[in-house]
């Protein structure tokens, strides 16, 4: 059976979304923790390859 | 204050930022770097498709001479090939004008005049990004903060806390809320994202 809609509270809905703020949130505060914790060599490495590789894609996309 | 990324691996947004503002510089273009490159600049994993970029009002003899170095080190602009209408009807109108490397879109800057409050304050206590020989101009960060909280898109919110944890012990916080507090963003908001109660 395909479902065509879905109902939630909009209770439910906030609950979700507080989840989610509050998983980005604690992301954040475990990757500064990181980068504070690395040699700036360090991190911009990796943080290169992340973001050669997004700008390749975003190109692709336009 | 002055930061120092000295030894940071430059990724190809880095790259064609210093690019540009090394050709501001060369023309002696007082700019400031504001918005989302910022958090990028320090760490944050996220592309974007353009940099902000404030100026001071330029003459058009100024504009001009910008104009034609940044198309001499390729870079062409998006909304326009006229330099007359690119400063007649989009910078004289505080309306973006947007750079990128001939034959590409994205990155790209987006360059206006200064326009507000918030602008002039930007550019006037612009702060040093040392870069290995480069050294780049930027927003102070209590702005950034308060600023991105005012925008109040997740994306912003996210750049907001992210400059914040990075940042929480050398910044001016006592400036930082004052910022918050003139740009009239929500407590709540504050709170959820910085872990700040305002009075």
């Amino acid at each position: 059976m395909v479902r065509n809609t879905i109902k939630m509270s909009k209770k439910e809905l906030e609950r979700i979304k507080k989840k989610l703020i509050d998983e980005r949130k604690k992301f954040i505060e475990m990757y500064v923790k990181w980068l504070k914790s690395q040699p700036i060599d360090a991190w911009s490495k990796q943080q290169k390859v992340i973001i050669d590789s997004q700008l390749k894609q975003l190109k692709k996309k336009k | 204050m002055e930061f120092n990324l000295q030894g940071k691996k430059l990724n190809k947004l880095d790259k064609f930022v210093l690019e540009f503002c090394e050709i501001a510089k060369k023309v002696r273009v007082e700019y400031v770097i504001v918005s989302g490159y910022i958090s990028i600049l320090f760490g944050r994993a996220r592309a974007t498709e353009d940099v902000d970029i404030l100026t001071q009002p330029l003459s058009y003899k100024k504009f001009v001479e910008f104009w034609k170095l940044l198309k001499k080190k390729k870079f062409y602009c998006i909304n326009t090939d006229d330099v007359k209408e690119a400063y007649d009807e989009f910078f004289l109108k505080h309306l973006p004008l947007r750079f990128a490397k001939v034959g590409t879109f994205i990155p790209n800057i987006e360059m206006k005049k200064i326009k507000n409050k918030i602008d002039e304050m930007a550019l006037d206590e612009r702060i040093v990004v040392k870069i290995g020989p480069y050294r780049i101009f930027i927003s102070p960060i209590e702005l950034q903060i308060a600023y991105k909280l005012f925008l109040g898109s997740i994306k912003d919110l996210e750049d907001a806390k992210f400059l914040f944890e990075m940042f929480k012990e050398s910044i001016d916080q006592k400036k930082m809320v004052e910022l918050i507090k003139a740009l009239n963003v929500n407590k709540k908001v504050v709170e959820e994202w910085l872990g700040i109660r305002l009075r």
